[in-house]
C-alpha cells in the first residue's frame, strides 16, 4: 500500500513560505489504478513528485509496503516515474532506447531477452511499428508513450505518469489509459496517473481531486459526481471554483470515512510483494561502459557536432602556425669577448634588444594563443555535456544509475576528444613552428590546460541550471584566462597571487616555456613578459589539482538533484 | 534521511572541498619555495669579504646568483671562465666564475642569469659545483 499522511510542502524563505500541499492524507491499496485529477496549478504534478521523492515534503510521512520512506526509500527498479518531459536521447531510436534503459536498470538480460522484452513493452504501447525511428522524429504523444515504455523494463510496482495521455489521439489515449489499467491488474502494481482529459476516467479505481494544493475528494469514481452534485466528471473543476479550496478540504475532512474506502488501519505487510520477481541493478561498471557506449553513439550520430569538432581540430593548430610559418627565426647572441669597442658593444646590445622583444613576444604568444584555444575547446568540449541532459539524467538517477558511473563514462569521453586536441595541436605547431625543448612534456602540459578547462567546465555544467547558462559561464571563464594570466600585461602583484592559483592558462603556458629553458628563446621570453614563469613541476601541480578539484565539484553537482 | 531523488549538497562537502583548495594551494607554495631556491641551505656569498680576502673563505661553499657578463677564458679540460655580474647590498659586483668542463653541455650566453652553487678553491678562485638557469 502506498499510504500519505498529512503531506505539507511548503517552498520560499522562512517568513514568505508558501505551501503547495497542505495537509494530503490518501491511501491507495495494491493493484490500483488512481487518477489525479485538478484545475492547472492545483498541486498534482507536486503531489506525484513528492510520492516520487523529487520533492521533499515538509511535513507529514510516506509510507510504502510499510515502510517510511523517510528511512528506506523505494528501490530504483520498483518506482517508475514518467514525467512530461521527454527521457530519450533525440539521435537514438526507440527500440535503441529501450535496450540502454534494460541495460542501466536490470542486471542480467542477455541480448535475446532484452529483444523480447523491448518488443512486447513496445506493442503494448504501440510503439513496435516505429521501434527503429530516432526520437526527435516522434511527436509529442509518441515520446510519451516511449516515456512509459522506459519504465515499464524493470516491472516497477509504482508507476506515477505525469499526463502521459496529453497530446495523444482519442484513440491512443484510450489505448494508453486501458493499458495503465491492465498494468494494476497484471501484478499488485500501484498507477498514480495525472490526467487532463477524464473521458477514461472509468478506467481507474479511484480518483484524487486536487485543488490549490488541497486534496478535495478521493474515492470510487462513481461517488465522485455524487460528492459534487454534478452530471458528469468536467463538471467538477467548475465547481470547485464556487468556494475556497480550504472550504472544499474542511468538508472533504468531514466526510472521507464515507468515500474513502481504501483506508486501513494496518499498513499491508510485505507478504504479497514476496511473489514478484527481484530485480537488481546493474554493477556500476556495467553501467558505465552502457553510458560510454551509448555516448559515442550519439556523438557520431550527430553529424554538426563531429564536423564541429573536425573543424576545431584542425582548424585551430592552424590559427597558431600563420604567425611562424617560416618557424622561429635564429638568433644571433651578444658577443663574448671583452675586447670589443664601446660603441659597436652598444650597437651590438641594441640589436640584441630589438631581436630579443621580436622573438620573446612570437614565442611566449605562440604558446599563449595554443594555450588559450586549447582552452576554449576544453570549454566547448565540457559546458554542455551535463546541462543539456540533467532531466533526462535525473531521470536515470531515480531509476538506479549510480552518479560515478555516469561522471566517469563523461570523463573518459571528454578525455579521448582533449586528448586528440591536445595531442595534434602540440605536434602540428611542433613540427611547423620547429619549437624547441622537450615535445612530450609540451603536449602533456597543453594536455592538462586542456584537461583542467574541461574538468572544470564539466563542473560548470553539472551545476548551471540550463545548457545556455552553462556555455556562457564556461565562455567567460575562457574569456579570464587571457588577460589573467599576465602572459600580455603584468598583473598588480597583490591580484597576482590571489588569481594566479585558479588560471589554467598560466600554469600551462608557463610550463611550456619552462620546457624551454636550456634555450635562448626562454630568455628572451623573460626579457619580454612581464610576468614570473614557475617551475615546471608546479605548474603539473597547479593543473592536476585543477582537473581534480573540477571532477569532485562535478561529482557534486550530479549528486544534487537537479529537476528544475 | 533524504530520499535519493532529493539529494543537496551539505555545507560540511562545501567546506571540505574549500579546505582542500586551500591544501592544494599550500602544497604548490612549498614546492614554489623549494624549487625557486634549489640551494636554500647554503650560504650567499659575502662579496665584499671574499674581495677583500679571498683565501680566509678557501674550502667554503656558497651560492651565488648572477648574470653572464663576459667569456674570460676556455680550456677544454679545465672548463669556462666567465665574468659575473652579481648585485649586492652595497651595489653590484662582477667576479670571475669558473664553469668546470664537466658543465659543457649547458649553453651560457651573455645575458643570462643562473644561480650557482660555488666552492672557493685553494687558489681563491670561484669555481662551480652546480648551477640552474634563473
Amino acid at each position: 500500500m502506498l499510504a500519505l499522511h498529512n503531506i505539507t510542502l511548503r517552498v520560499g524563505k522562512e517568513g514568505a513560505e508558501q505551501a503547495l500541499l497542505k495537509d494530503v492524507s490518501l491511501h491507495v491499496p495494491l493493484g490500483h489504478h488512481l487518477a489525479v485529477i485538478g484545475p492547472a496549478g492545483s498541486g498534482k504534478s507536486t503531489l506525484v513528485k513528492v510520492i516520487a521523492g523529487i520533492h521533499a515534503h515538509s511535513e507529514g510521512m510516506i509510507h510504502w509496503q510499510g515502510y517510511d520512506l523517510e528511512e528506506k526509500d523505494i528501490a530504483p527498479h520498483d518506482i517508475g516515474y514518467v514525467p512530461q518531459f521527454s527521457i530519450a536521447f533525440d539521435h537514438l531510436t526507440v527500440l535503441e532506447s529501450m535496450h540502454d534503459a534494460m541495460r542501466l536498470r536490470v542486471k542480467g538480460m542477455s541480448a535475446e531477452l532484452r529483444n523480447t522484452r523491448a518488443e512486447t513493452i513496445l506493442r503494448e504501447v504501440g510503439l513496435l511499428p516505429i521501434a527503429d525511428r530516432r526520437v526527435k522524429v516522434l511527436s509529442g504523444g509518441e515520446k510519451r508513450r516511449l516515456g512509459l515504455a522506459l519504465e515499464l523494463v524493470s516491472a516497477p510496482s509504482l508507476l506515477i505518469t505525469d499526463e502521459v495521455t496529453s497530446g495523444l489521439d482519442p484513440k491512443s489515449e484510450a489505448e494508453i489509459m486501458q493499458l495503465l489499467h491492465r498494468l494494476t491488474r497484471n501484478r499488485d502494481r500501484i498507477v498514480v496517473n495525472i490526467i487532463h482529459n477524464l473521458r477514461h476516467i472509468s478506467l481507474c479505481d479511484s480518483v484524487a481531486v486536487m485543488c490549490h494544493g488541497h486534496l478535495v475528494y478521493h474515492g470510487p469514481v462513481p461517488q465522485l459526481l455524487e460528492y459534487f452534485k454534478v452530471n458528469s466528471p468536467e463538471e467538477v473543476f467548475p465547481k470547485l471554483a464556487t468556494q475556497p479550496a480550504i472550504d472544499w478540504h474542511k468538508a472533504w475532512l468531514k466526510h472521507r470515512d464515507a468515500y474513502e474506502i481504501f483506508r486501513s488501519p494496518m499498513p499491508i505487510t510485505i507478504d504479497s510483494r514476496q511473489a514478484t520477481p527481484t530485480v537488481e541493478a546493474p554493477h556500476p561498471i556495467t553501467q558505465f561502459f552502457v553510458l560510454l557506449e551509448r555516448r559515442w553513439r550519439i556523438f557520431f550520430r550527430d553529424r554538426s557536432q563531429v564536423w564541429m569538432h573536425l573543424a576545431l581540430l584542425f582548424g585551430f593548430p592552424c590559427l597558431v602556425v600563420i604567425f611562424a610559418l617560416e618557424g622561429l627565426p635564429a638568433i644571433q647572441n651578444l658577443s663574448m669577448t671583452p675586447d670589443v669597442n664601446i660603441l659597436d658593444q652598444l650597437r651590438e646590445a641594441n640589436a640584441f634588444i630589438i631581436q630579443s622583444t621580436k622573438v620573446g613576444r612570437l614565442v611566449s604568444g605562440l604558446v599563449m594563443i595554443q594555450v588559450v584555444l586549447l582552452t576554449l575547446m576544453g570549454s566547448n568540449n565540457s559546458a554542455r555535456e551535463i546541462a543539456a541532459e540533467r532531466l533526462i539524467f535525473e531521470k536515470e538517477k531515480l531509476g538506479g544509475l549510480c552518479t560515478i558511473s555516469y561522471l566517469a563514462s563523461k570523463a573518459c569521453f571528454l578525455f579521448v576528444l582533449l586528448a586528440a586536441q591536445s595531442f595534434w595541436m602540440a605536434l602540428f605547431v611542433n613540427r611547423i613552428c620547429r619549437f624547441p625543448g622537450d615535445l612530450m612534456s609540451q603536449i602533456l602540459l597543453l594536455l592538462l590546460a586542456n584537461g583542467a578547462m574541461t574538468a572544470v567546465c564539466l563542473a560548470i555544467s553539472s551545476l548551471m541550471k540550463s545548457p545556455e547558462q552553462a556555455s556562457l559561464v564556461s565562455i567567460y571563464l575562457v574569456g579570464f584566462q587571457l588577460p589573467l594570466s599576465g602572459a600580455v600585461l603584468g598583473l598588480p602583484e597583490a591580484f597576482r597571487w590571489l588569481t594566479r592559483p585558479f588560471i589554467a592558462a598560466y600554469w600551462s603556458w608557463s610550463g611550456v616555456l619552462q620546457t624551454m629553458k636550456d634555450t635562448r628563446f626562454y630568455d628572451m621570453v623573460q626579457l619580454v613578459t612581464p610576468t614570473d614563469l614557475s617551475p615546471l613541476i608546479l605548474c603539473f601541480w597547479a593543473l592536476t589539482c585543477h582537473i581534480v578539484i573540477g571532477l569532485m565539484v562535478a561529482y557534486l553537482g550530479c549528486k544534487q538533484s537537479r529537476w528544475e | 534521511m533524504a530520499r535519493r531523488a532529493n539529494f543537496s549538497i551539505s555545507p560540511v562537502w562545501i567546506i571540505g572541498l574549500i579546505l582542500l583548495i586551500i591544501a592544494a594551494i599550500e602544497v604548490g607554495y612549498i614546492l614554489l619555495r623549494k624549487i625557486n631556491n634549489p640551494y636554500r641551505t647554503t650560504t650567499t656569498l659575502n662579496v665584499p669579504a671574499y674581495l677583500e680576502n679571498s683565501n680566509s673563505l678557501r674550502g667554503n661553499t656558497y651560492k651565488v646568483i648572477g648574470t653572464i657578463w663576459n667569456s674570460l677564458a676556455w680550456s677544454p679540460t679545465a672548463g669556462r671562465l666567465f665574468s659575473v655580474e652579481i648585485e649586492t647590498t652595497d651595489g653590484v659586483s662582477v667576479l670571475p666564475v669558473l664553469i668546470p668542463a664537466q658543465f659543457n653541455y649547458v649553453t651560457i650566453e651573455k645575458g643570462q642569469r643562473f644561480i650557482f652553487q660555488i666552492e672557493v678553491d685553494e687558489k681563491g678562485i670561484l669555481k662551480t659545483k652546480d648551477l640552474s638557469k634563473v
